[in-house]
């Protein structure tokens, strides 16, 4: 597999504060990336500097084989990008300007286009003045799957979009994997990102606080336990890789990491159990952990 | 109404500036043409000399009406209602579309909207912001011109015929914010209702014929300030802006918000087969207003030519041959005509700054990324921006030449005055560009400051107030000498080109080299 796009350490300054912090991204050919961080975490700012708009403070990038700052012209023929807030020309009608962006990028397939309108149900013929955030954004996001580009840069692209609109635009990328496309998408829903893709980059503050697959986090999570216990269990402290112990009379509750499981099972056996529940936490729970900066469920 | 006193408040917040430049700017005018009336015609024989060839010259009645009175405050009643309605009105349709459609079309009268808002709060504070700065801008002509030791019932009704004129269509602006989904078109429509009161008021004076009372400013002209007053036409006004305002409070509570009366138009759904480069894309975008200002100017060319032609008597007083002979010589009307010419060139500067100001304003609202992330690099995207920027000059100069010179009689030579005017514009032109690629926050502030400042020098440096030689640096100066000397001409142009060329490629450079759209 070729690397499309390598990021590392990051750093882009805007006077006094510091959107990127030492951050890192690496998407192979053919993934389906998610770029995932809560508002203000700097996936836009990531975005622009591989788009070559601004040029990052310190830190090593490569997009498509190039330097995206100055082979920026060059490599815009392989990639196509839809930006979170999208503006269009108010008095084009959409129709036009997925017409222009699509002979400025060398060419659209007519017949995708005709396919595509029909799917996301957008009027080619209105002003874009007229159109709402959602409108325009489907502008941008046909522009983009009728091009023919290798890479395709989403930023948060549903943030306008209804749900019915939300699963034909996951339908949509998933056919774009199936193409063999390279897809960077960005976003701060979850669950949009656990239907579509391989792998995941956790960001926050201007860093990456995870960079994995998502089979890879959901094995590394811990278990959840909670247990009722007949005599006071001593040795708890003892076990390694258990976490966040909770007692309330004699209910145990506490977090332990899947490769000390049996330890914690011999030490509370040994206490005396009455009754155990354990469950894994939900991915959702993985990710706000790592969106509020602290450790739980999260296995180093 | 519940929000309403709120949403006055934010609305004189968010327009306080420009609110109290348009009250003081236009409240004070009228007393400065005071002064100049009494400057340039002191004495009774002037005026009435004056006035008998403004009655008889068509292009003085269609822009400004008969003179009622040849005194001092019937000149300036006749020099400033036309003129001061017109400004005022564009004003106030601006001023509550802006308030009104512009803010609905934005999404932000949906936060209003669902606050304690009742449904007419945001039509009514806006007419009420606007009718307030027109009733203030009556207040400040009438003191102004008291000041200036003008009879109390003329300066009042001067002051009342220009406010209700504002607010006449202040009341247009708000119907025509109801009918429209786009700020743009209401504007417009605003706007080409203006230009039919105008052209109706021109016609009806000059035909003498009741056309001038379908027009508001037809009747701001027949109050006849300074002249027995005509009080009651006042109540005209009153009348029909009432009349028009309820319309827009009716057609408000009969519509969704964000939704308009007329369907949006419909365009293609296919982009043209020329639209396929950075330059067809900003040949769009800048090729309204290019139309607009040269059909502007071919028609205030055409105006005054024709003004100007048969202005030699009213002229040749004793001030203005001074004026003239200070000017470079030649007859009153050719000197004159070559001074209005040099001030229009001036208009046709801020016009090409502001063209040349899109581009950064295209990056700042996010349009210049979606040209920049395909393969188009930013010389060639700024390349096409400016190339209509360069077009753009040379039509609105050419357009006023044609208009002037065909109207005065010598189209070749007016032609050849007028675009001698263009490496000038471009420089200003070239200044914008420079700044937006190494101080693109400053940008327009920058290039806006040195016109006004350049403006200001020439000014001053008619009247002998600055030297020589600082005049010197003005390439509206640079392009008028050659011109009025006969010689060098090339020269100059030469250079100026030179100037806008490296001013050019200095802001191609920073362009190049920063971040966009900070
Ligand atoms: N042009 C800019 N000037 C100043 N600060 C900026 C600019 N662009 C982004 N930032 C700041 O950088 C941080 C990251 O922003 P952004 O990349 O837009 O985050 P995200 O897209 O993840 O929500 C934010 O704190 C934001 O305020
Ligand atoms: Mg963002």
């Amino acid at each position: 597999m070729t690397t499309v796009i390598s990021a590392e350490g990051l750093v882009k300054t805007f006077g006094s504060t510091k959107a990127l912090d030492g951050l890192d991204l690496h998407v192979e050919a053919g993934e389906v990336h998610g770029f995932l961080g809560p508002n203000g975490a700097g996936k836009t700012t990531t975005i622009r500097v591989l788009l070559g708009l601004i040029r990052a403070t310190a830190g090593a990038v490569r997009l498509l084989g190039g330097d995206p700052w100055t082979d920026a012209t060059e490599l815009h023929r392989r990639l196509a990008y839809v930006p979170g807030d999208v503006t269009l020309w108010p008095s084009l009608t959409g129709g036009e300007v997925i017409d222009l962006l699509g002979r400025l990028r060398g060419g659209t397939d007519p017949a995708r286009r005709v396919e595509l309108l029909d799917r996301f149900e957008l009027d080619p013929s209105r002003r874009c003045r007229t159109y709402s955030k959602g409108n325009r954004q489907k502008v941008a996001l046909v522009a983009a799957f009728a091009s023919d580009a290798e890479l395709l840069v989403l930023d948060e692209p549903t943030s306008g979009l209804d749900p019915l609109m939300e699963a034909e635009f996951a339908a949509a990328v998933a056919e774009e994997r199936d193409r063999g496309r390279t897809v960077l998408l960005s976003s701060h829903i979850l669950s949009e990102v656990e239907a579509l893709c391989q792998r995941v980059s956790i960001i926050r503050a201007g860093r990456t606080v995870r960079s994995a697959t998502l089979d890879e986090l959901r094995r590394t999570r811990t278990t959840l336990v909670t247990a009722e216990l007949t005599g006071p269990p001593n040795t708890l402290d003892r076990v390694p890789g258990v976490h966040d112990i909770e007692y309330d009379g004699t209910t145990l509750r506490c977090r332990v990491e899947a490769e000390h499981l049996n330890d914690l099972l011999l030490a509370l056996t040994a206490a005396g159990v009455r009754s155990l529940v354990s469950r894994p936490p939900s991915l959702e729970e993985l990710f706000m952990a790592h969106y509020r900066d602290d450790t739980v469920g999260v296995s180093r | 109404m519940t929000g309403f006193a709120a949403l006055v408040r934010l609305i004189v917040r968010r327009d306080r500036l420009a609110l109290i430049v348009w009250v003081l700017v236009a409240g004070l005018l009228p007393s400065a043409v005071v002064a100049a009336t009494v400057a340039g015609y002191p004495a009774e024989a002037d005026r009435l000399a004056f006035a008998a060839t403004a009655l008889v010259n068509p292009a003085e009645l269609a822009a400004r009406g008969p003179v009622f009175a040849p005194t001092v405050g019937g000149l300036t009643a006749w020099t400033f209602t036309s003129s001061g309605t017109l400004l005022g009105g564009l004003i106030s349709i601006v001023l509550v579309v802006r308030h009104t459609r512009a803010d609905e079309q934005a999404g932000r009268r949906e936060l209003i909207g669902a606050g304690v808002v009742e449904r007419p709060a945001p039509l009514a504070a806006a007419l009420a912001v606007v009718v307030g700065a027109n009733l203030a801008v009556a207040a400040v002509v009438a003191a102004g011109l008291l000041t200036s030791g003008m009879a109390v019932a003329g300066s009042v009704a001067l002051g009342l015929a220009v406010a209700s004129g504002g607010i006449a269509f202040a009341t247009v602006g708000a119907v025509a914010a109801q009918l429209v989904e786009g700020a743009g078109a209401a504007r417009g429509i605003g706007i080409i209702v203006l230009g039919v009161a105008f052209a109706l008021a021109a016609v009806g004076d000059v035909g003498g014929s009741a056309a001038i009372w379908v027009s508001p400013i037809g009747w701001a002209r027949h109050v006849q300030a300074f002249a027995d007053e005509q009080w009651w036409v006042l109540g005209l006004f009153v009348a029909g802006a009432a009349f028009v305002a309820a319309v827009a409070f009716a057609l408000s509570a009969r519509r969704d918000v964000g939704g308009g009366l007329l369907p949006a138009r419909r365009g293609p759904s296919t982009a043209p087969p020329l639209l396929r480069s950075p330059f067809a894309l900003a040949w769009r975008l800048h090729r309204a207003s290019i139309a607009a200002w040269t059909a502007g100017l071919t028609m205030l060319g055409l105006l005054f030519g024709a003004a100007m032609s048969s202005l030699g008597n009213q002229l040749d007083t004793p001030a203005f041959r001074s004026f003239a002979d200070a000017f470079g010589g030649g007859s009153v009307a050719d000197v004159f005509f070559r001074f209005v010419l040099y001030v229009l060139a001036q208009v046709v500067a801020a016009a090409t700054i502001a063209s040349a100001m899109r581009m950064r304003n295209q990056e700042v609202d996010g349009l210049a990324d979606a040209v920049l992330t395909t393969p188009v690099s930013r010389a060639r995207w700024a390349a096409g921006h400016l190339a209509c920027t360069a077009i753009g000059a040379v039509l609105m100069l050419a357009g006023l030449g044609l208009g002037a010179g065909i109207a005065y009689g010598t189209p070749l030579d007016v032609l050849g005055t007028t675009t001698a005017y263009v490496p000038a514009c471009l420089v200003f032109a070239a200044i914008a560009v420079a700044a937006t690629g190494w101080t693109p926050r400053a940008a327009g502030v920058l290039a806006w400051t040195l016109l006004a400042a350049t403006l200001v020098i020439d000014l001053l440096g008619e009247f002998r107030l600055v030297d020589r030689a600082v005049m010197q640096l003005s390439p509206f100066v640079q392009t008028l000498q050659p011109l009025t000397i006969g010689s060098g001409l090339v020269v100059s142009l030469v250079l100026l080109v030179a100037l806008a060329a490296a001013l050019t490629a200095a802001g191609l450079a920073g362009l190049r080299r920063r971040d966009l759209g900070t």
